[in-house]
């Protein structure tokens, strides 16, 4: 995948930022962020993704978000062609660089709270970083109540967190929010080298 | 890196070593609202990785998410005990790095 959109945002706690890619077939979201920044909501009107992110304390950073990569534009560079003539390397792409993937536990069917959505965090050599939640661990904050929880992203020059520190009074409808884990689990999250873009 | 490749862009960022992980999309696909599975014989070529988000255009009452996991060659998926009115399909990335 390569890289479609840059945006960076600087947001205070509670503020909120919306992303938009259009054209998009299969984007994939990265967050680097000071501290504790993740996705609130997201939505589709044909091809176009919109994304709202949200800060749980003060923030600044940058979203990234990757799709198919492009075919090739310049007239210089390298290109590298399958045996059916198909485009497998481009290097007018920014490609996804994967550092670690990892599993991120949580319990509570679904009614997520910091004591049963662990914090995680990862330490690397230095660098600059960005994470994507393969499936975000949002919750109710609490039983049955109208506030979400979900995950948010810190990144520092040698480490990154996951901590289950977003929370937001929902009113609906929830055709616009990333969904519910009801359950007990894991998913995935992938931590990648944005350095030099 | 006293040997391999190295990408610049023009302004001298390095964006690719050869030593770098980079990914493969095997498939994309959007689930059912039943528990299921699907097997692709590409993830034995890399490690696995997959995400899942629900649906943006899913209904109001589809509220719940499912658990999307990876075990050798199978990508499975389940809602648990969630009900069946409440189920999102996921759009699932399946690849390998």
């Amino acid at each position: 995948m390569g890289l479609r959109s840059k945006t960076a945002f600087s947001l205070g706690s509670g503020g909120e930022q919306t992303i938009t890619l259009s054209g998009a077939n299969n984007p994939l979201l990265f967050i680097s962020s000071s501290d504790q920044v993740g996705v609130i909501e997201a939505g589709l009107s044909g091809s176009t993704y919109t994304w709202v992110i949200r800060a749980a304390a003060s923030s600044s950073g940058n979203v990234y978000v990757f799709d198919d990569p492009v075919t090739a534009t310049s007239t210089y560079g390298l290109k590298v062609l399958d045996s059916s003539g198909n485009q497998v390397f481009n290097s007018d792409n920014k490609y996804i660089r994967v550092v670690d993937v990892f599993s991120c536990s949580f319990s509570g069917n679904g009614f997520n709270t910091t004591a049963n959505t662990p914090t995680i965090t990862r330490s690397y050599a230095s660098g600059n970083y960005a994470v994507c939640m393969a499936t975000p661990r949002a919750g109710f904050d609490g039983f049955n109540t109208s506030v979400i929880r979900t995950d948010s992203i810190t990144t520092t020059s040698t480490s990154i967190s996951i901590q289950n520190t977003i929370t937001k009074s929902f009113a609906g409808p929830w055709s616009s929010h990333t969904g519910l884990l009801i359950t007990s689990g894991s998913v995935l999250a992938m931590t990648i080298d944005v350095t030099g873009y | 890196m006293p040997y391999g490749l190295q990408i610049f862009d023009s302004s001298g960022n390095k964006t690719l070593d050869v030593s770098d992980s980079l990914t493969k999309t095997i498939a994309t696909f959007v689930t059912t609202t039943s528990n299921g599975s699907a097997t692709y014989a590409e993830l034995a070529g890399g490690r696995p990785w997959v995400a899942a988000y629900r649906v943006p255009t899913s209904t109001a009452t589809q509220y719940g998410a499912a658990i999307v996991t990876v075990s050798g060659t199978t990508v499975s998926w389940s809602y648990y005990t969630l009900p069946s009115g409440n189920r999102a399909p996921m759009r699932v990335f399946v690849g390998i790095y």
